[in-house]
């Protein structure tokens, strides 16, 4: 596919930049510092037979947003600890060994027996799980504290007026591909991490994605009509007009895991499908998010057999057949799709399982240590964070367990030891090749977690 | 019916096209013409009083279509396999065919302010008697009434839990949301506020599906919190009971951070995505001054400049120079998908027999009435929506295409005319109101141009130009 280099996605990127104020001036002057290296690299590419060496390897990075609050002391229960049965005398689940007790992970967390799924890719190695993680901001509100997530940043002031740390992810870093599509968020709309990115769509099924299919003339009258436009949909008309063939071209495989249980028969599910389709098409998208929601329970939380059982059980048979689809046919799917691109070196390089794939789950908030008195759990703070992939040190439960006694609670919630950007950013370093991390996450000095490789 | 007698000017401005736009879900070609010969005040007031309008043939339809209008939430839960969906089909059809149309923007607005996802628990044979008895009872009323109206709706007392808001341990859902959402905002309050306000709400509870009565608001004293609470800084000393309750709505309704926010929430939705702080103001201070009177609130709102002074229009009466430039009240408002779906069945005079096919559509834009899974409701952030377009250019195709079932139009009508100019002035007639942008026409008329036959597949085609062009994204 011929690139037009001027016309190429970081550049528009950089355009977006200054329309939207979105940086700090500071910012705005590294980022552009960043763009004009990456051009004369790109320049240098172009000159030469497609390299493989010049393209950056990395991971194809998946972010699951579990939105409304998912209480993580429901999923890795710290049975270990006698205050969460205190605290919880109707709604913990029992310790291992116990009737319908949780499963062990490590002698002190145990999962859920409703998330036993996830036990499989944990032993394997492939899945971590962090404790006790969230945004160090008193906010107790559901909205505010997305927020806080998707822009990578604490307190309404830093929120709207620039992109989220996804699209400020992009903007850093160097397109894998020629593609002009790099980010997918397989949803109607498109999540506040990624907005202000003019790489990335909204597609919530790309096999329904097109228009205007009849005459090549309808389409040209469009997108002449959105080329004038200032108001409404511009970036997002051009963007959609110039990938729509792209889409259309490629074949896009849904398919059930070859091995083991099905995905789940909920739209988590379909969407991990549709995850895994995009990841094995031939094209350069790098990251994926979806969302999860329905985790906000006031009220009959129902660990065991009710609706937290079956949100649940849906997140981890979910992640389990991702990891099972994507796994042992990942290596000859790569291969075959890089090759093409002249990257066999690159697909060489990568393992048989999840090589090229890093997930994250993650929620705005854990809830309230103690029950209240209708079977359900308010909004409370320390959450718990999920990273499966080909290279993370999984079969751990990370971060340091601030415990639930009474003085380490943070306003009668589990408190807070990893930030969530903490995480995010190692994985941004490790596996996606950004080192401008100031600039996805500003005002903040990352600490390694030792979450991935 | 006819309380209203017309105590306004007969004679007064001539109307302006952006206070016909902005105050209905688009023209129809009838109460357009009927604004033109109001006039500018009497058409605000008689929009402003919609139960002086004529609105039977619309009455006697949703009479004869939706009986559940009439029948208790005991007898709606045997009646019916689909409530919600009905419930949405019901907001479909009174958005498109009634003649009250800024009430049924009220209505509107309201439904999204206090948003409640209809398919949660028994929301689904909930939500439309809260509509009924809550929303559009108090749309254009008192802010203070339509709040206590929404709390103590069975729909609102399931779907935010305080139904189950105990003494022991109360549950906050309800009183968080109530703090942030329906009135003060974030930031105006702490979480020792959210606790106590979750306390004095403890037993305000409804009568469960088993009785007859379902969904009666009851006050259960005994699961009611009657030890002292701080709310807001305002004592609430022990024993008050029911009043408890009452005395933070009474605080948080009368709020100056309460009319701000309404304020700005009304001006987002009528004016423009970033209104300017004095409009702001000015209808916060209405809404104070009048003690949260809505009619006069919104009096206030369309009464500023961007109602009176219509820029396209020059001979309108604008006698006084306007406040704001001119070029700030022409910047058109992006439309959500609803909005944009009912403009174009109100365009193209669609004869909706069935709505369902509408809502499966509306679903898939994203919009479709009772759906917002979370109680913020949805976003007046035209990026949000933006990103969606896609979905916005598919519908529009389908539609001219009569692909839609339930659904049907007169393209012929629609597309008088024989030449390409023809037509082209004909669709920005109906639906932009002679507003098309001229890029919009030059390309819309070069292709009719190209199109060899103007036949239907050649109507069709120019229609979905129109209906995707960046003109009819916009009011």
């Amino acid at each position: 596919m011929a690139t037009n280099r001027t016309d190429h996605p970081l550049q528009a990127a950089g355009a977006g930049l200054s329309r939207r104020e979105f940086l700090s001036r500071g910012a705005v002057a590294t980022t552009a510092l960043t763009v004009s290296a990456c051009s004369t690299r790109s320049s240098a590419v172009r000159s030469m037979t497609r390299g493989v060496e010049q393209r950056p390897q990395r991971d194809v990075l998946v972010v699951v947003f579990l939105r409304g609050g998912m209480d993580g002391l429901s999923l890795c229960v710290p049975y270990g600890e006698d205050a969460l049965y205190t605290l919880r005398p109707e709604l913990a689940i029992p310790p291992p060994g116990s009737s319908r007790g949780a499963v062990d992970l490590d002698g002190f967390f145990a999962l859920a027996p409703a998330a036993r799924a996830l036990y499989a890719p944990f032993r394997a190695g492939e899945l971590a799980i962090v404790q006790a993680v969230g945004l160090q901001h008193p906010t107790r509100s559901h909205f505010d504290a997305m927020r806080n997530m998707e822009y990578g940043s604490l307190g309404r002031a830093a929120h709207g007026s620039r992109p989220g740390w996804i699209a400020r992810l992009l903007a850093v870093t160097e397109p894998r591909g020629d593609s002009m599509l790099r980010a997918v968020a397989v949803e109607r709309f498109l999540p506040a991490a990624l907005a202000g990115s003019s790489d990335a769509l909204a597609i919530s099924d790309p096999r329904t994605f097109t228009v205007l299919g009849r005459d090549r003339e309808d389409r040209r009258a469009l997108a002449a009509m959105y080329d004038h436009e200032r108001g409404f949909g511009r970036d997002v008309a051009r963007n959609t007009l110039r990938t729509l063939e792209q889409i259309e071209r490629t074949r896009f495989d849904v398919r059930e895991p070859p091995t083991g249980e099905a995905y789940p028969d909920t739209e988590f599910g379909r969407k991990l499908a549709l995850t895994s389709a995009w990841i094995r098409a031939e094209n350069d998208v790098e990251v994926l998010t979806l969302d999860y929601g329905g985790w906000d329970h006031h009220r009959n939380l129902g660990a065991q057999d009710g609706m937290m059982a079956m949100q649940l059980d849906g997140l981890a048979r979910g992640l389990s057949a991702f990891a099972r689809d994507l796994g042992p046919d990942l290596g000859r799917v790569t291969l075959v799709a890089f090759s093409e691109l002249g990257l066999s070196a690159f697909a060489r390089d990568l393992g048989p399982d999840l090589g090229r794939v890093t997930l994250v789950a993650f929620s705005e908030f854990g809830r309230r240590a103690a029950e209240n008195a209708s079977g359900g759990l308010d909004h409370g703070h320390g959450g718990t964070m999920l990273v499966l992939g080909g290279h993370v040190k999984g079969g751990r439960v990370h971060g340091c367990w601030p415990t639930l006694g009474a003085d380490a609670l943070d306003d009668g919630d589990l408190a807070i030891t990893t930030d969530a950007r903490d995480v995010l950013a190692e994985i941004a370093l490790e596996r996606f090749g950004a080192s401008a991390l100031g600039n996805v996450f500003p005002s903040f000095e990352p600490r390694t977690c030792g979450v991935v490789s | 019916m006819t309380r209203f007698t017309t105590a306004v000017p007969v004679v007064g401005r001539p109307i302006t096209d952006t206070l016909i736009r902005r105050a209905t879900f688009g023209a129809d070609g009838e109460i357009d013409r009927a604004a033109r010969e109001l006039g500018w005040d009497a058409f605000l007031e008689r929009q402003l009083h919609p139960s002086a309008i004529d609105d039977q043939e619309l009455d006697r339809r949703l009479c004869s279509e939706f009986p559940e209008l009439r029948l208790s939430a005991k007898e709606v839960l045997k009646a019916f396999e689909a409530p919600a969906r009905r419930s949405r089909s019901l907001v479909l059809l009174r958005a498109v065919y009634s003649k009250r149309q800024l009430f049924e923007r009220m209505v509107d607005f309201w439904n999204d302010h206090f948003s409640i996802d209809v398919t949660a628990g028994e929301c689904r044979v909930l939500k439309t008697i809260e509509d009924s008895t809550a929303i559009r009872a108090h749309a254009l009323g008192r802010f203070r009434d339509l709040l206590e109206a929404v709390t103590k709706s069975a729909a609102m007392l399931e779907y935010l839990d305080n139904r189950k808001n105990l003494k022991a341990a109360p549950n906050e859902n309800f009183a968080r949301e109530l703090l942030e959402l329906h009135t003060l905002g974030v930031g105006e309050y702490d979480e020792s506020d959210v606790r106590d306000t979750a306390r004095c709400f403890t037993g305000w509870t409804m009568v469960p599906r088993q009785d007859s009565r379902f969904g009666d608001f009851v006050f259960d004293a005994a699961e009611h919190d009657e030890s002292p609470k701080v709310v807001l800084g305002t004592p609430i000393p022990a024993n008050g009971g029911e009043a408890d309750g009452q005395l933070v709505l009474d605080l948080v309704a009368c709020h100056p951070a309460t009319a701000q926010r309404i304020a700005r929430k009304l001006c987002q939705r009528f004016i423009s995505e970033s209104p300017p702080c004095a409009v702001v103001k000015a209808v916060a201070l209405a809404f104070t001054n009048s003690d949260g009177d809505l009619r006069e609130t919104l009096r206030v709102l369309f009464r500023s400049e961007y109602f009176t002074h219509d820029p396209l229009d020059p001979v309108g009466e604008t006698a006084a120079e306007p406040a704001v430039s001119v070029s700030e009240i022409a910047q058109p408002k992006f439309v959500r998908p609803f909005h944009l779906v009912v403009a174009l069945l109100r365009a193209t005079r669609a004869n909706i027999e069935d709505a369902g096919g509408l809502i499966d559509e509306l679903a898939d834009l994203g919009d479709a009435p009772f759906s917002w899974p979370t109680p913020d409701g949805p976003p007046d952030d035209r990026e949000w929506w933006e990103s969606s377009l896609l979905s916005r250019w598919r519908f529009a195709e389908r539609y001219a295409r009569q692909e839609i079932a339930g659904v049907s139009f007169d393209i012929g009508a629609l597309t008088l005319g024989s030449t390409p100019e023809g037509i082209v002035n004909r669709l920005d007639e109906c639906l932009m109101h002679g507003r098309m942008s001229a890029v919009d026409r030059a390309v819309l008329q070069a292709r009719a141009e190209a199109l060899t036959t103007l036949d239907a597949g050649a109507l069709e085609r120019l229609l979905t130009l129109a209906a995707c062009s960046p003109s009819f994204q916009v009011t």
